[in-house]
């Protein structure tokens, strides 16, 4: 039996794993990846503790905890990263500091997110202009909840291809 | 004393229900919309709902506590750690109610809850505070300033006196950058705080951060239950304690227990208390603040001594005096603690939400965890994300570590991004088996910590051993399965579930 896995959400790359229980040696499995060969016995599974959910496995293996994406499933727009306009955590919108059109510099502090205790100010990854604010003082936001839409300030825009 | 409100929530408010039942207490339970089916909630024999999540509207309100008081017919409030605890006016409103509050006076609150009070009712108490000076102006500070440092001794920290957050302020290791720093620190002091007075404190180089566990009667005895070493922190938060201290002998136990029982008698201190010290490599301590409230790491001092520490919160607070003298305590073995937090060390210790999949809470002897989680519940953001305490015990520091990394590595957990892989990285750490440890430990060592990513071919095997298991079930249905041309029709067994699944372990 086939199954595909990719190592992040957004990798491309695929890894294919064939598994087949050994007919003769009960609780015996023999994997292969790629020209690899592993035989392994469910036994091993008392040490170990797995979860799935929406094609994102868990697995802890002693004492360890690994991530692998089921590659069956679609693949997920790219991860919040630095500087994103994302809520990178759940919790509640304590300060809106900009107004639709203001103009901000890179680095300036656009809101503060508050969540047990902790306060994280997302800040602005480029200079430009705030183009809409998607969220309001008092709401409550979801981890990867768009915050802001940021458009290029006009004179950050690239200059016209002239010759 | 017969029917106790816990006026808080998760692993505290569990521990503390426990504690009162075995005192033979009726127990009042109060919680937020999001932990209706928190375990505090269920444990006790009554429980009160508050109200909205946030914690103003629900664990702060101190108005609606004293209200379930009344209807519940409490008469005795244990505020736990956080929310109200350390709250003066709470613990005066309270006994104004006529209840019983689990805690120290509120004058003593009030005193220890200010930092230049309880400085100064340390000084008073000879209880040594890090070395400052305060000039009256700045011109006295630049004369006075070079003769004053020599005095205290370099490094030396300039600090601004309306400050905080680090603004103004600057670490000075010779003589010589004293008075450019000087005034640098001025220029930045008046920018920030529009006050340009400066301080001057000696800088305590790679400190330690130990504090003594205190208790206190209505009949004026008073014991100390030995140290508690808290290096380990993040964002000047603890995540590792452990006693007693690695570099603790018993000349500086006594000079540092001796000290924290002048401060407690200082201001008359009832029930449990902690004083918190910073130690220098030279041994010369100095005081930082009291914690007039039961602390989160009590339970390592319970292992060592074999206290019960709420028990004796509640029996003091009864008006019990306390059953035993300073002489008939004893520190004995080894005991640490791991804090285990719904939070992201990889990703400046970000908190974390999630309902929790599969949790597995490994008991054994020498292990002692005390959890306010159970499986299926959401983690949310509203409060501090504490899950459970990890303690183990050892009769030696060996043993209480081999004992806590075992601990961290069967404590299973999934749904939920914790800090378990982290602190396990802390008790496998070299630094650490060697008592290496100080405030700077984690900025030292883990800076840059990353989980490990890499799966390698024998995990993902064992990944794909469990998908097949989880849809197929055991062989020889998975035999049959990958015989067959349609490898996807899954087959309903006990296997066959969305929830997560492990084999072995408590259900």
């Amino acid at each position: 039996m086939r199954f595909s896995y990719r190592r992040s959400a957004t990798d491309e790359q695929v890894i294919e794993v064939d598994i087949v229980p050994l007919p003769d040696r009960a609780g015996v499995y023999r994997v292969t990846v790629g020209e690899h060969v592993i035989e392994l016995s469910d036994q091993l599974l008392h040490h170990a503790a797995f979860f799935k959910e929406a094609g994102e496995i868990t697995l802890q293996f002693e004492g360890r905890e690994y991530h692998l994406f089921d590659a069956s499933q679609r693949r997920r727009p790219a991860p919040i990263g630095a500087g994103d306009l994302r809520a990178p955590m759940a919790g509640k919108i304590i300060h809106v500091l900009v107004q639709p059109g203001e103009h901000v510099k890179a680095g300036a502090t656009l809101l503060i997110l508050e969540a047990m205790k902790m306060e994280q100010q997302i800040t602005a990854p480029r200079d430009g202009v705030v183009a809409r604010l998607l969220c309001r003082v008092g709401d409550q936001v979801t981890a990867g909840t768009d915050l802001v839409m940021l458009e290029p300030t006009p004179a950050a825009l690239p200059e016209p291809h002239t010759r | 004393m017969h029917k106790l409100l816990v006026a808080n929530r998760g692993e505290i408010a569990v521990r503390i229900i426990r504690a009162a039942r075995e005192l033979s207490l009726r127990t009042v339970a109060v919680y937020s919309e999001v932990d209706r089916d928190a375990p505090h909630t269920h444990l006790a024999d009554e429980a009160y709902l508050l109200g909205p999540p946030e914690p103003a509207q629900s664990y702060l309100d101190s108005a609606r506590l004293l209200d379930v008081a009344r209807t519940s017919g409490a008469d005795a409030v244990h505020p736990g750690y956080g929310f109200l605890a350390e709250n003066a006016v709470f613990a005066e409103d309270c006994r104004r109610a006529g209840l019983l509050y689990v805690g120290p006076s509120a004058e003593a609150i009030r005193q220890m809850g200010s930092k230049i009070l309880s400085k100064q009712i340390a000084e008073r108490a000879g209880v040594p505070v890090v070395p400052s000076y305060h000039a009256p102006d700045a011109t006295t500070l630049a004369q006075q300033g070079p003769d004053v440092a020599a005095r205290l001794g370099y490094p030396i920290l300039v600090k601004a006196s309306a400050g905080g957050g680090g603004k103004g302020m600057r670490i000075v290791e010779r003589p010589a950058d004293l008075l450019p720093a000087l005034e640098a620190g001025a220029r930045e002091a008046q920018q920030a705080f529009g006050d340009a007075t400066l301080l001057l404190e000696k800088y305590i180089l790679h400190p330690r951060h130990i504090e003594v566990q205190v208790l206190g009667d209505h009949f004026g005895n008073r014991v100390h239950l030995f140290e508690r070493e808290c290096s380990i922190q993040r964002r000047h938060q603890k995540i590792v304690e452990e006693t007693p201290a690695p570099a603790v002998d018993a000349a500086l136990r006594q000079r540092l227990t001796s000290a924290a029982l002048r401060l407690a008698a200082a201001v008359q201190y009832t029930n449990a208390g902690t004083v918190e010290f910073l130690v220098g490599p030279d041994g010369d301590f100095y005081f930082l603040e009291m914690n007039t409230r039961i602390q989160v790491e009590h339970p390592i001092t319970e292992l060592v001594t074999g206290l019960d520490l709420v028990h004796q919160q509640l029996r003091i607070a009864r008006g019990e005096p306390l059953a035993f003298t300073q002489e008939q305590v004893s520190q004995r073995g080894h005991a640490i603690e791991c804090r285990l937090y719904a939070e992201d060390p990889a990703h400046g210790f970000l908190p974390a939400t999630g309902r929790i999949r599969v949790l597995r809470e490994p008991y054994g002897p020498g292990r002692r965890i005390d959890s306010g989680i159970t499986l299926h519940q959401e983690i949310t953001p509203y409060y501090d994300p504490i899950l459970a305490k990890l303690i183990s015990y050892g009769a030696t520091r060996q043993e209480a570590l081999w004992r806590m990394q075992a601990l961290l590595r069967d404590y299973t957990i999934l749904g939920v991004t914790t800090n378990r892989q982290f602190l396990l990285d802390v008790m496998t750490a070299a630094a650490f088996a060697a008592g290496e440890t100080d405030t700077a430990f984690l900025e030292r060592h883990f800076a840059a910590w990353q989980p490990t990513v890499t799966v390698s071919d024998e995990v993902l095997a064992l990944i794909v051993l469990g998908e097949l298991l989880q849809r197929h079930g055991p062989y020889p249905d998975a035999l049959a399965a990958t015989a067959s041309a349609a490898p996807d029709i899954a087959v309903t067994t006990p296997w066959h579930r969305y929830d997560g699944w492990r084999i072995g372990g408590r259900p």
